[in-house]
């Protein structure tokens, strides 16, 4: 029973009607005036020297307002502080095919396009590095020189907890085994856009298809060597990101300086080809990894070393780097574990961050081995995994503090709604079911640059007429997290969602949020949109008592939950400004239908009338909300990685056809127990559920870039295969499973912990079809087939 | 080098005539043009500058290629602008020619159906992956055959002029069904009108792929009346929807007057530079079995695959037979057995 009005509630986005009416907006429909329009030169070499650059032919095109190179810019940049390794335009090399080598303003698209063409560059090629293992190998010559290794690794991790070859001990199981995943990407709707607008004084607004517009803006501040002040940077509509819209971009760089050298408008716009070369999409992978297992005690150890394809630049590379471990700390304990991944520069568009960041594929090998051992060990792998989940409240080995978790429970519900009890094991050769289990993080607990401010901070007011505002940084890219956002102001406040406007992402009209990255949005913007509501709440409870001659009911001051774990059994860290993380807010009022009634004594006033007279005084009603993570975390080197406030759960339970002459499989439905905590919209959980399954369906199933001499192959969705509605499956959704006290509301992420078990849940149904294990992806038929031929001695 | 935007003049004439005679000064002086139906397999290789012609001609305005005729005598005059999603819906082809509905309506997607045209399928582009390619990825290599260049990087092999110098693929869904239908072409060019068997349309070569005169229009797809010739068609494509057949069957299977087995005849697509196309006598064959193996047998060997498609080469080879027997048993050639 949903106790809530609003929350609760399945509400389609409050701007789905103007998308699908094609009036919302996105950054390529805007129209600034007297616009230039900007045009790209691209490196055709995976690894050359640039000689030279002749732009000379090109500036002398009439209508062409200015071209730039690399040495139009003098600092690097990257998303992460530690590896800002990445240059607006090519300096001296060019490191992958697609680079940016060279850009052009003109009037005219045609005319910007026809000059970039007249750029005559002086390359002269070398060895380009194609793959992670060749990227071992020592070399006079590496990618990134400033690095001052002798070959081209990025990034190395190396964590050990407990004792793993005491826990292979102790197994009575082990299995260990090699995977390989090529690299997918994240292939959103709307290729990258961005357009600049100048005024008078030097200022730039800089409308970006980007998630982050807050990195952007000091990204751009920094590349440009302009103060931050002089920097805007908005988000429009945007159509989908899934982390390719994470990084600032080296287009946006582009725009911006051209914007600053010709004092005019500029806007520029990506082919989808243009999207392939950007990329930053799933690393390439090849991992090994072993389990031990017993059935008494669970996994007694896991180990993994994973080697990463990173492409030409840094990224988000060092957390994924982090992630391909750490992440294995769920959704079972592991009490020996340990991990070594390396991060390797290669010359092809580079990897970063994309939905269930790192976490994807050394999920899918720990599940397979996982399900290995189950049946190994003669156990029913639904019923095993259930009993292995971790419990609440528990502390990993590497000390991520796990809070709620329902999965138990989801599972069980998904166990009995998908008849696996019938089906498992007993469906005639051919058919098959699997099951998969994963966990993820519920938004990063600590920033990108190390600040002491607030993760997410939300203003809020309430205008003469009752419309109430929410001032957010955060950015909805599709996810819906405006929606969710208007849908707890309204909660709170007790007004309609109509009432309810959002003001979001822009960097000079919202105060900071960091972002649409590690699925943090729901849980710290909207814990900070729960708390301006709370405060907006007391003054108009306020002002409602003088209205009606009440005393001011009082408030608890800001505590930390009784339970000392939930702060990670340290000291609280309230202050004055944070009301603490999902806070009641009971308060003997009710406020409902324009109405705020006070319980005991029944009297009332109305909404309206109480705004207005609270805004008598200062004129404007506004308040401020934030949200802190608690301090979370050991002391070990990379404790950071992975930290999160609470963790979200889920459970997929799949059931394939594969065609035994064919090697097809077919997915035929799914049961889906994903642990949100609190579903504050089933409607929007049911969409990124859905939209998880049809992302981890195509990398199991067919999803590949591939490349030819460093040079995307398959740049386009004719050749790049995601699935098409006709694979999609029913899913059967169990609803959510449990209460996560510190998220707003008892909620947690949905939008990216639910990909990663499809894909080994497809693999483990496909064992159930037809007894064979694949360990490379995508699971394609002429690979099934070939593992049928092979099992069946053919 | 982002894609350039694509630059050619546009023309639409409203008759066969004044398009015939447009086409008699065009090609006297050498000019670089193209025909459009859908446009929907020309476009995307304008786009990608894979062709650069200065006029497109759109056929859309031409009455005389739009329509299906049905005669007296069972046979069917279809017009080539008809679009597939009209051919997959069409009842009277339903009911005379299933298989062709079914293979239309196995083409592309349902947008790019409603504007591809049937003619512009049999005239579909041989596709290579070397050469479908953004402009970029082509720059990056030396130009192919194909794209006038000096080398074959799927065939290391190809020599320059000598035939098949290219082996850019076949991927027509329509022409299998058609061949095993007898289907006839009529032609028009400032030389007059021709009538061809689709039979004799096709070479083996990926670049000069057909018989076409570059000045000659394909006005429309004749077909006899099918004649208790029943036809199956299928596809192998990861998905439902949009993808090019990695490789495609029809399999035809005809009945004397006793009702016996007479005939079995095969077309295959998506594998090759031209479609195959063979015809067995079941009285040359002491079984239906048998004369299923001679049918996996011939197009087999006829195959050399490539890898130049998602599938790896051997397996689509290894799915010839796979599609054959299935399509034979789909069609009851059991029951013969
Ligand atoms: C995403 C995508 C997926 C596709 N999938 C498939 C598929 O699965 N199977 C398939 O077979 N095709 C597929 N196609 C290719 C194409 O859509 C079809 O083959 C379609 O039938 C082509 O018809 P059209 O009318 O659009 O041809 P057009 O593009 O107009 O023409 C194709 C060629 O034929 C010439 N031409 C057309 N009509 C005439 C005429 N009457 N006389 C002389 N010359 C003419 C043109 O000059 C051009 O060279 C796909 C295309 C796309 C973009
Ligand atoms: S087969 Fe043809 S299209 Fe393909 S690479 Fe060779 S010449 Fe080019």
């Amino acid at each position: 029973m949903n106790a809530y009005r609003i929350v609760g509630t399945p509400q389609p986005q409050i701007d789905a009607r103007d998308k699908v009416t094609g009036r919302a907006r996105y950054t390529d429909d805007i129209r600034l005036p007297n616009c230039l329009h900007a045009a790209i030169l691209r490196s055709p070499h995976a690894s050359a020297r640039i000689r030279a650059i002749d732009t000379a032919r090109a500036a002398a095109l009439p209508g062409v307002k200015a071209v730039l190179t690399g040495t139009d810019f003098e600092r690097t940049f990257g998303v992460l502080p530690i590896s800002k390794d990445e240059p607006a335009l090519a300096r001296e090399r060019v490191r992958y095919v697609g680079e940016p080598v060279a850009a052009v303003a003109a009037e005219t698209a045609e005319l910007a396009a026809a000059a970039v063409a007249l750029i005559a560059v002086d390359y002269a090629p070398t060895p380009p590095v194609l793959d992670a293992r060749q990227a071992l190998k020592p070399t006079d010559d590496p990618l990134h020189p400033e690095l001052q290794r002798e070959n081209n690794l990025h990034k190395q991790v190396e964590q050990r907890f407990g004792d793993p070859e005491a826990g292979f001990e102790q197994a009575s199981i082990v299995i260990e085994k090699r995977f390989t995943f090529p690299s997918v990407t994240h292939a959103f709707t709307e290729p990258h856009a961005v357009q600049v607008e100048i005024d008078g004084r030097g200022n730039l607004t800089v409308y970006s298809a980007t998630q982050v517009p807050h990195y952007v803006h000091l990204a751009l501040a920094e590349v440009l060597g302009i103060d931050e002040h002089r920097v805007r940077v908005i988000k429009p509509h945007l159509g989908g990101g899934f982390g390719g819209k994470s990084d600032p971009f080296p287009h946006e760089m582009i725009a911006a300086k051209l914007a600053l050298v010709t004092g005019r408008n500029v806007r520029l716009r990506f082919s989808r080809e243009d999207v392939f070369f950007s990329h930053h999409g799933r690393h390439r992978t090849q991992l090994t990894m072993k389990l031990g297992f017993h059935p008494a005690r669970g996994i007694t150890a896991l180990t993994g070393d994973f080697l990463i394809d990173g492409g030409a630049y840094g990224s988000f590379g060092v957390v994924t780097t982090y992630y391909n471990g750490v992440l294995l700390q769920g959704p079972y304990p592991v009490p020996n574990f340990a991990f070594r991944c390396r991060r390797m520069y290669t010359n092809k568009p580079m990897c970063g961050a994309m939905r269930g960041h790192g976490g994807v594929n050394p999920r899918f090998a720990s599940e397979v081995l996982m399900d290995m051992a189950l049946v190994q060990s003669g156990l029913d792998p639904c019923q095993a995994r259930i009993d292995l989940i971790h419990r609440e409240n528990t502390l990993t080995i590497n000390e991520f503090r796990i809070t709620s978790v329902g999965l138990q429970r989801g599972l069980e519900e998904a166990m009995r709604r998908s008849g696996w009890r019938e089906k498992y094991g007993k469906l005639p050769y051919g058919k098959g079911i699997g099951v998969a289990c994963g966990f993820f993080i519920s938004g990063s607990a600590l920033p990108i640059h190390w600040n002491q401010r607030p993760a997410s901070t939300v203003r809020l007011t309430v205008e003469f007429d009752g419309a109430v505002t929410v001032y957010s940084g955060a950015s909805d890219i599709g996810q819906g997290s405006d929606t969710v956002l208007a849908m707890m102001a309204a909660e709170v406040l007790g007004v309609d969602l109509g009432q309810v406007k959002v003001v979001a992402a822009d960097t000079r009209l919202t105060p900071v949020d960091l972002g649409s990255y590690s699925s943090r949005v729901t849980f710290m913007a909207g814990n900070a949109a729960r708390n301006a509501a709370i405060r907006m709440r007391r003054l108009l409870v306020a002002a409602a008592c003088r209205l009606l001659a009440l005393p001011e009911p009082g408030y608890p001051a800001p505590a930390p939950p009784e339970d000392g774990f939930r702060q990670g059994g340290r000291a609280p860290d309230f202050d004055a400004d944070f009301l603490g993380a999902n806070p009641d807010y009971s308060d003997g009022f009710e406020f409902a239908d324009g109405r705020i009634r006070h319980l005991d004594s029944g009297k009332q006033t109305g909404f309206i009338a109480a705004v207005h007279a609270a805004i008598e005084g200062p004129g404007i009603l506004q308040t401020v909300g934030n949200y802190r993570a608690p301090k979370l975390g050991g002391s070990f080197k990379g404790a950071g990685a992975g930290l999160s406030p609470a963790y979200s759960f889920t459970a997929f339970i799949v059931e394939v056809s594969v065609d035994p002459d064919t090697g097809f499989v077919k997915v035929e439905r799914a049961t889906c127990a994903h642990d949100c905590g609190f579903a504050l919209n089933p409607l929007a959980v049911r969409g990124q559920i859905e939209g998880c399954f049809h992302m981890g369906m195509g990398q199991a199933l067919m999803e590949e870039v591939l490349h030819y001499d460093g040079a995307v192959q398959n740049a386009g969705f004719l050749e790049y295969k995601i699935p098409s509605p006709f694979e999609q499956p029913e899913i059967d959704l169990v609803p959510s499973i449990s209460d996560e006290s510190e998220g707003p509301f008892g909620a947690k992420e949905a939008g990216e912990g639910p990909l990663a078990p499809v894909i080994p849940a497809i693999a483990n149904a496909i064992f159930d079809a037809v007894g064979v294990r694949l360990f490379e992806l995508p699971l394609r038929p002429d690979r099934v087939l070939a593992a049928m031929h092979k099992a069946a001695g053919r | 080098m982002s894609a350039q935007p694509a630059h050619f003049e546009f023309e639409r004439p409203d008759s066969l005539a004044a398009l015939i005679a447009r086409l008699a000064q065009l090609s006297a002086a050498g000019h670089d043009f193209a025909l459009a139906a859908g446009a929907t397999d020309l476009m995307p290789q304008i786009k990608q500058g894979v062709k650069t012609p200065a006029l497109l001609i759109s056929l859309n305005g031409l009455p005389e290629l739009a329509g299906v005729q049905a005669r007296a005598d069972g046979s069917h005059r279809l017009g080539a602008l008809t679009r597939l999603a009209d051919v997959a819906s069409d009842a009277r082809l339903r009911q005379h020619y299933p298989a062709l509905c079914a293979a239309a309506g196995r083409v592309a997607s349902p947008p790019i159906r409603q504007r591809a045209s049937l003619g512009g399928n049999l005239l579909v582009d041989n596709r290579c992956i070397y050469i479908n390619q953004s402009p970029l990825n082509r720059a990056a290599h030396a130009a192919c055959f194909k794209a006038g260049g000096e080398v074959c990087p799927l065939v290391k092999s190809a020599v320059r002029g000598e035939l098949p110098q290219c082996q850019a693929r076949f991927v027509s869904d329509t022409a299998p069904v058609l061949l095993l239908l007898d289907a006839v072409l009529r032609l028009v060019s400032p030389r007059g009108e021709r009538r061809l068997p689709l039979a004799q349309f096709y070479r083996d070569d990926g670049m000069q792929r057909h018989v076409l005169a570059s000045d000659e229009v394909l006005v429309a797809i004749e077909l006899p009346p099918a004649d208790g010739l029943r036809i199956d068609y299928d596809k192998l494509a990861i998905r439902r929807a949009l993808d090019f057949p990695s490789l495609g069957i029809a399999l035809g299977v005809r009945a004397d007057s006793a009702g016996a087995l007479s005939e079995l005849s095969l077309a295959m697509t998506g594998i090759g530079t031209h479609p195959g196309c063979w015809h067995f006598a079941a009285a040359a064959h002491e079984s239906p079995n048998a004369l299923l193996d001679t049918a996996c047998a011939a197009a087999r060997d006829s195959a050399t695959t490539y890898q130049q498609d998602f599938f790896p080469r051997d397996y689509r080879k290894r799915m010839i037979d796979v599609f054959i027997r299935r399509a034979a048993q789909r069609l009851g050639v059991a029951r013969w057995m």
